[in-house]
């Protein structure tokens, strides 16, 4: 029997408003959207933690003019996880907001896909626009744990844990992965960012920073397919309906900070 | 008319004691062939190009090896500020090629898209292929990457008038030779492809590889450059090449720094 996992999503910050001229390739700069939100995950089971990317650096996030509302780290503590003794990262694509707390799990071994590593390091950013969403410093520490033996490449397709599988989706990142990860009630794929809002899949509206746009669309179809066309079972990345959508399960503030994304709808 | 330039090996370090049983598969312990290491510089009129960086002088003496001269005090001896010094050319990015990047900053940096992908890759879960690198080396190359100062290479191509660059894979996965035209004819700068004169005319198996096959096949290749004449090969290593050429500088005790490896050998060479 194949065990089931709970998947939490930590909403740390948010944005209170963006042009669709910087969401989506050819939107319009009349077109208000909502803004995007800022998600970490945690994956748990009975014995074991999971984190999946560790969102964005606090500094960063406010430099941009973002709303922080609390920090990813508090969230895990708050469901009981310590990231000092977290065992096990995932970093679904290395941009800025997903891989901003390395240091803050010294226990840890981190997952990544290597065609991502590639990217960050090689000829993709010599192109300034390619650049754009990735940090240096980051990227740096990404090597300096390949070095400590603590990154483990992933490749293509494969199984992570029992109950927990992933898919190679690239487009949005070189190395951009997606979790299919058994829950109570069935299989939910956690897109992280191959699609950041439904919208995306829906519409067919293509993100407007991607490394390859055929790619990327082609995975808002697989993804679809992969859920048998239930958006219900389709987590997208930073969509701010998702607050609205599933059961909150800590609020900070007046914020909804902690999400049951495996949760009964 | 195809520009010629001047090609300077300096001899920054050396092993006095390297024994074949620690170089090459199948060798005897009781053989001691040294090993000096080189850095090396193409000067055509008041252009300039470095050719790899030496290894850091403060992890030198840790693994055993003797550091002669600073890089800048090498390049200082033939009037080449490095600190001026715009391009330099990185054949691989083992510890004693990448030492000395900041010795550079005004540099743009060149180097085989295949060796940044094996360093910092899964290549580096292996311990024993990740043993010839330096963690914050390659860091330092990745963030060079994100300051706009390194260009990435893609198998054989021109890099100048006169310099062409060739992969030859297998000691590591983007270890590059140089073929540069010279007054004497053209001259292969091998760096690692070939460590020892002896080691290609032998086919010997250097111990440290990324891939051992395309190794030797690349020693075949660059024979293949030099079509029989030994003159025409610059190996990465070998005390002959520091006795071999005439030399423009020397170390107080008379010891060889600068040789000018593009002019014609003093001395013959043993095989």
């Amino acid at each position: 029997m194949t065990k089931t996992w709970k998947i939490y999503g930590i909403r740390y910050a948010t944005q209170n408003g963006r042009l669709a001229s910087h969401t989506f390739l050819w939107g319009s700069a009349e077109e208000e959207l909502a803004g995007l939100d800022y998600y970490s995950w945690v994956l748990v089971s009975d014995d074991r933690a999971i984190v999946v990317d560790t969102g964005g650096a606090e500094r960063k996030i406010k430099g941009l003019g973002r709303q922080w509302i609390a920090s990813p780290l508090d969230g895990l503590k708050e469901l009981g996880v310590d990231p000092s003794n977290v065992e096990d990262v995932i970093v679904s694509h290395a941009h800025w907001d997903h891989v901003g707390e390395l240091a803050a799990f010294p226990k840890a071994r981190f997952y990544m896909n290597d065609l991502e590593m590639e990217s960050i390091t090689g000829e993709d950013m010599t192109f300034a626009v390619m650049r754009e969403a990735y940090h240096a410093e980051e990227a740096q520490q990404l090597v300096g744990l390949a070095y400590e033996d603590r990154l483990t490449f992933l490749r293509g397709d494969g199984q992570f844990a029992d109950g927990i599988d992933y898919t190679l989706i690239g487009g949005h990142s070189a190395g951009q992965i997606a979790l299919t990860v058994q829950t109570d009630r069935g299989p939910v794929v956690l897109a992280t960012d191959a699609i950041h809002l439904w919208e995306e899949v829906e519409k067919e509206r293509a993100f407007l920073i991607f490394h390859d746009l055929r790619q990327m669309l082609k995975g808002y179809r697989k993804m679809n397919q992969m859920v048998a066309g239930d958006l219900t079972r389709l987590l997208p990345g930073h969509d701010p309906l998702i607050k609205d959508r599933y059961p909150i399960v800590k609020k900070h503030g007046d914020e909804p900070f902690i999400l049951d994304l495996g949760g009964v709808i | 008319m195809t520009k010629n330039w001047e090609v300077y090996a300096f001899r920054y370090a050396a092993m006095p004691e390297r024994y074949e049983a620690e170089l090459f598969i199948g060798g005897r312990p009781d053989a001691n062939w040294g090993m000096d290491y080189f850095f090396w510089m193409l000067r055509s009129g008041t252009e300039v190009i470095v050719v790899d960086t030496g290894a850091n002088a403060a992890k030198m003496p840790a693994k055993g090896r003797t550091p002669l001269i600073s890089i800048e005090d090498a390049l200082a001896g033939v009037g080449v500020k490095a600190e001026d010094v715009s391009q330099v050319f990185l054949t691989h990015a083992h510890w004693d090629h990448i030492g000395n990047l900041d010795s550079f900053p005004k540099a743009h940096f060149w180097i085989q898209q295949a060796e940044m992908a094996s360093i910092t890759g899964p290549d580096m879960t292996f311990a024993k292929i990740r043993g010839a690198y330096q963690a914050d080396e390659v860091q330092r190359l990745v963030g060079l990457v994100y300051e706009d100062r390194i260009t990435f290479l893609d198998g054989d191509g021109c890099f100048a008038d006169g310099v062409d660059y060739l992969l030859m894979p297998g000691h590591s996965a983007g270890q590059t030779a140089l073929r540069i035209s010279t007054t004497s004819g053209q001259l292969l700068l091998a760096s690692d492809a070939v460590h020892y004169y002896r080691e290609a005319a032998e086919e010997l198996c250097f111990l440290a590889f990324n891939d051992a096959k395309a190794m030797l096949s690349s020693l075949r290749r660059c024979k293949a450059e030099i079509a029989g004449d030994w003159d025409r090969m610059i190996p990465g290593h070998d005390p002959q090449v520091t006795w071999r050429y005439p030399a423009e500088t020397h170390l107080s005790n008379g010891d060889p720094v600068a040789l000018r490896v593009d002019l014609a050998p003093i001395k013959g060479l043993e095989l």
